[in-house]
């Protein structure tokens, strides 16, 4: 009770922080590390409870990036219309694009949403309606500076409450039944009557968008956008080691994947100008041969086996 | 939940406010932030600016420093890499706006990520001068905080053609290879318009990808269609693969220029004999010669800045040097340092400087012109308007050389 | 004009064949897709460059330098750090690959500055011209070098004790292990025979292109298509599938413009999954 009294009081003074500091910065690194949690808890779905591995799911976050500036500086709606109407294009295309590439498993699925992915980027820098490579304007927000700061934020974490909200059910139900009985062992999945596509093709769906209502928030946020960064496969390594640090399948495991990378991140950026993604590097070789099973996982076993923990890691995996 | 946890957490957020405590401002000091290209494709011309920049400042400090009403302030610089990529650069303008508390802004350089900085200057109301970023599609988002002092970009290649008509025999035929960010796409546009309107034909006009290095496909195009000239909007790493692979494939052009690249002692040093005879723009030479505003004059700017840097300056560094110039003159004229006077200042600039004449259009990009440049011996020459030296056209074939 | 679109899009192709044989092989014998494959062609390309900048060797010959230290390279990090994960899931090792790949990316980047750097040989831009079509030199050389290399690891791994050690380990793994045959080792072995290859393609392309620390990412991309096209677990696969992109993408951007380029390498090798994932001569495992 203690316990988690302690996180609420945390959790809620996160929720507060716009009104605790005026330090707009900071501000905006806190929305960042919720933009990431919401790509690091949608890739999840697929890759943590269903275990489709995608590698191409920055694609979703591109489209709804690209969608919401197309709308708002084309047609006259607002932001918030833009924005869902560009999760729901995401959602659209996660759905074609897995009625096909579904059907792949492991590697190939890996290589074929990396391809999707790329794909999209390229077909992006090469239309008309995207102003091709060179990058597209959004409409400014109508606020005041500090006003601006605090509005991203709380759009932010509202979504990523719904994002975890809607998670938190389909763990509960049927639904997150059915995915894990698909991450477990899909042929025994289908033989017991689960229709697995349809299952599947739901997941990479609601993956797809979120991480579109988060490219929405991106591009919106900073008023200009290139194909290069809002389709960039280092945001995808991201999603995934987060959530593999925070605790695959996990609720929360993302959320605190996002948060340490992105401080560990800021710190190495403040204090090694120049070397600071080397360090990365190698902060994520550590811990992906140390602790492949995420930071929770360590906390509960490191007390009971001590550094032993960590070599049976790695023997469950060598050759 | 784990007892852990909430303490791991605790450490982490106490690392966060270590990271994003502030400075404490000293008296009397103007904090100038730059976040600018010391890595990444742009570096080469990155370090242009980054050099004139500090230049320009410890000149003036050294001289005394700027005055606002009746006390003297001195010019402190703060930089921060943007690694030639946009998104960076913007997170690097906010820090240096939230963090370090920055006066006034200098532009970074090309096009593409001036762009997302201005809007973020636009932002804070902060006054933002650039010597790095030429396309009009900066300038037309009634953005009442960014300065600029490279020419307008659709207008680089204007006097090249003005050029072309003087020699015999006239060329017809013109091919314009551009890359496909904010800059090129000016000056392809800019350029086509204005070629067509002299009467030249465009046998050519293909766009090609920011950062490419194999160009055998277009330039094989080209080579079918042989046309008189090759106009080529590009960033100089692009400009070298380009002249490169042209003789690589054996292309022979009666003219070759590049709107970045000509210019640069970089270029000419890589490219070696290969250089000789390709045509280029610019805002500025170094036969140019203005009176100064912190230096005597661009003579006496030319010499300390080779004694110091050990290589020729070019249009890029000279600049860089007005973009400081131009922002001492205008809070020296506001008398204070209360950045909307600042920006009022800067509005109605009239500024003579090693740079040449400074007054802003309306949009606030300068009111300015390119020359024409010509390699010849291993060095730039200005050949038009102003003939420097005779230029040679056409070019020489590459295997007759 | 047809046949000089041609002869490009061949050339260019058989370098794309060597830059993928080594990712393939990797592939093919240890089920590890090397994400870090091309920041292994990117030292290459530096270990030739720093070696004309600062010994004057050719490139051409700094092949042997190459390949021998990458190979070195490639034991090295296959023994101390991949041989730990070989048995997780796959983005484990894919996540370790993306780590490997930053930390060497940065390092050079560290090392070298971002600046773009070129070999500059005295030969570079000569060429010759046939049936109207002009080619340069060091491409034709490129070319014939990389199809050179593919033959010799043709015969290395059909006629020689330790090429069929490695086959037979990644055809039949229990089978290997009962039959004596060192597992850890033979990865080893394979994984550095793989960075070799493409160190080697690293040397060739440094003579042809530009290079920056940061190339190496798109060069792992177009390595993957060529091996996804060519097919696993087929020593010609590479070479089909380079050609095979090769030629397409010198058509293709002919027709389409420049900036096509990897639209059309992606929508190939998604089409490809879809619908033949084994590729043109593959005998794939799935």
């Amino acid at each position: 009770m203690k316990k988690n009294l302690l996180l609420i009081s945390i959790l809620i003074l996160f929720s507060l922080s716009p009104f605790l500091t005026s330090n707009n910065f900071l501000i905006r690194f806190l929305t960042d590390i919720l933009i990431f949690s919401i790509l690091a808890s949608s890739w999840n779905i697929i890759g943590g409870y269903t275990g489709y591995a995608s590698f191409g799911n920055v694609v979703f976050f591109g489209i709804g990036a690209y969608s919401t500036s197309i709308l708002m500086s084309n047609t006259g709606l607002g932001f918030f219309v833009s924005m869902i109407l560009g999760g729901i294009i995401a959602a659209l295309f996660a759905l074609l694009m897995g009625l096909p590439i579904l059907r792949l498993k492991g590697h190939y699925f890996a290589i074929a949403t990396l391809g999707v992915a790329e794909a999209i980027k390229a077909l992006v820098q090469n239309l008309n309606i995207t102003e091709g490579n060179s990058g597209i304007y959004l409409p400014p927000p109508e606020m005041s500076v500090d006003g601006i700061y605090t509005f991203f934020f709380y759009v932010t974490l509202i979504v990523l409450a719904l994002l975890l909200f809607l998670t938190s059910i389909i763990f509960k139900n049927k639904f997150g039944y059915n995915l894990k009985a698909i991450r477990e062992n899909e042929d025994s999945a289908n033989s017991m009557g689960i229709n697995t596509t349809i299952y599947k093709s739901a997941a990479f769906s609601l993956s797809g968008f979120f991480s579109g209502l988060a490219g929405g928030i991106y591009a919106f946020q900073q008023g200009f956008i290139k194909p290069e960064p809002v389709f960039n496969v280092l945001i995808t390594i991201k999603m995934i080691v987060m959530s593999v640090f925070g605790g695959l399948g996990s609720l929360f495991g993302p959320l605190i994947g996002a948060f340490t990378i992105e401080t560990i991140s800021e710190f190495l950026s403040s204090y090694f100008l120049v070397a600071h993604t080397l360090f990365l590097g190698i902060v994520i070789i550590l811990m992906i041969l140390f602790a492949p099973k995420g930071m929770l996982d360590i906390f509960i076993n490191i007390r009971k086996k001590g550094l032993s923990y960590f070599r049976k890691n790695i023997e469950e995996h060598r050759v | 939940m784990k007892k852990s946890l909430p303490f791991f957490n605790f450490v982490l957020v106490v690392f966060i406010f270590f990271c994003f405590s502030g400075n404490v401002v000293a008296e009397n000091i103007i904090k100038l932030g730059s976040s600018i290209s010391f890595t990444g494709k742009h570096s080469r011309s990155g370090k242009l600016y980054i050099d004139s920049y500090k230049l320009a400042v410890d000149t003036i400090n050294s001289k005394g420093g700027v005055k606002v009403g009746d006390k003297t302030y001195k010019l402190k610089l703060i930089f921060y890499d943007d690694r030639s990529d946009s998104s960076e650069s913007s997170k690097m303008v906010e820090k240096l706006i939230g963090k370090d508390k920055v006066d006034f802004l200098l532009g970074p350089y090309s096009s593409g990520i001036t762009i997302p900085d201005s809007l973020i200057a636009r932002r804070y109301r902060i006054p933002m001068i650039e010597g790095g970023g030429a396309s009009e599609k900066i300038f037309n988002k009634k953005n009442k905080y960014i300065f600029g002092l490279l020419p307008e970009a659709g207008e680089y290649f204007k006097s090249t053609l003005e050029y072309l008509k003087t020699v015999k025999p006239t060329p017809k035929s013109i091919a314009i290879l551009y890359a496909d960010d904010k800059f090129d796409l000016s000056v392809g546009e800019g350029t086509k318009k204005i070629a067509e309107k002299m009467g030249f034909k465009i046998e050519i006009f293909e766009k090609y990808s920011e950062g490419q290095s194999d160009f055998t496909s277009v330039l094989t195009k080209i080579k079918g269609k042989n046309p008189d000239v090759i106009l080529v909007g590009g960033h100089t790493e692009e400009a070298l693969n380009i002249t490169q692979q042209l003789k690589e494939l054996d292309v022979n052009p009666k003219m070759l220029s590049l709107t970045v690249g000509p210019s640069e002692s970089d270029f000419r040093k890589a490219l070696g004999k290969d250089s000789e005879f390709v045509f280029g723009v610019a805002s500025w030479s170094t036969q140019m010669n203005f009176k100064g505003y912190i230096f005597k004059d661009t003579a006496e700017f030319i010499n300390i800045f080779k004694n110091k840097f050990k290589y020729d300056p070019d249009y890029h560094n000279a600049a860089g040097i007005a973009c400081v110039s131009v922002l001492k003159y205008a809070i020296e004229k506001a008398g204070s340092l209360d950045r909307e006077k600042v920006r009022e200042a800067l509005v109605n600039s009239d500024l003579q400087t090693i740079y040449g004449t400074i007054k802003f259009n309306p949009n606030g990009q300068i009111n300015g012109t390119s020359i024409v440049l010509q390699i010849l011996d291993g060095k730039v020459f200005e050949v038009y308007p102003n003939t420097l030296k005779k230029s040679v056209y056409p070019m020489p074939p590459w295997k007759k050389r | 004009m047809t046949l000089q679109i041609l002869i490009n899009g061949i050339l260019k192709g058989g370098l794309y064949g060597l830059m993928a044989l080594g990712m393939s092989l990797i592939w093919g014998v240890m089920n590890i897709i090397n994400i870090a494959h091309g920041a292994f062609i990117m030292i290459g390309a530096y270990i030739t460059f720093l070696l004309f900048n600062f010994t004057g060797i050719d490139p051409f010959v700094s092949l042997i330098f190459s390949s021998s230290i990458m190979f070195l390279i490639g034991y090295t990090i296959q023994r101390g750090i991949i041989n730990l994960v070989i048995r997780a899931e796959i983005f484990i090792t894919l996540i370790l690959a993306f780590g490997i790949e930053i930390f060497i990316n940065n390092a050079a980047l560290m090392i070298f500055s971002a600046d773009v750097r070129k070999v500059k040989v005295s030969y570079g831009a000569s060429n010759f011209n046939m049936f109207g079509v002009t080619i340069p030199y060091v491409r034709l050389i490129a070319f014939l070098l990389a199809i050179a290399i593919t033959i010799i690891l043709f015969f290395f791994m059909t006629r020689t004790k330790s090429g069929r050690a490695i086959r037979a380990t990644s055809q039949d793994l229990d089978g290997a292990v009962l039959s004596g045959v060192r597992v850890s080792r033979i990865y080893a072995i394979t994984f550095g025979i793989g960075t070799a290859l493409a160190g080697a393609a690293g040397t060739l392309w440094a003579i042809i292109f530009p290079l920056s620390p940061t190339m190496g990412g798109s060069l792992t991309l177009k390595s993957f298509v060529v091996t996804i096209i060519g097919g696993l677990g087929t020593m010609l696969g590479p070479v089909i599938g380079g050609l095979t992109l090769g030629i397409v993408e010198s058509f293709g951007t002919n027709w389409f413009g420049t900036t096509f380029e990897s639209l059309i390498s992606f929508s190939i090798l998604v089409i490809i999954l879809i619908f033949r994932p084994k590729g043109i001569l593959g005998k794939g495992k799935e």
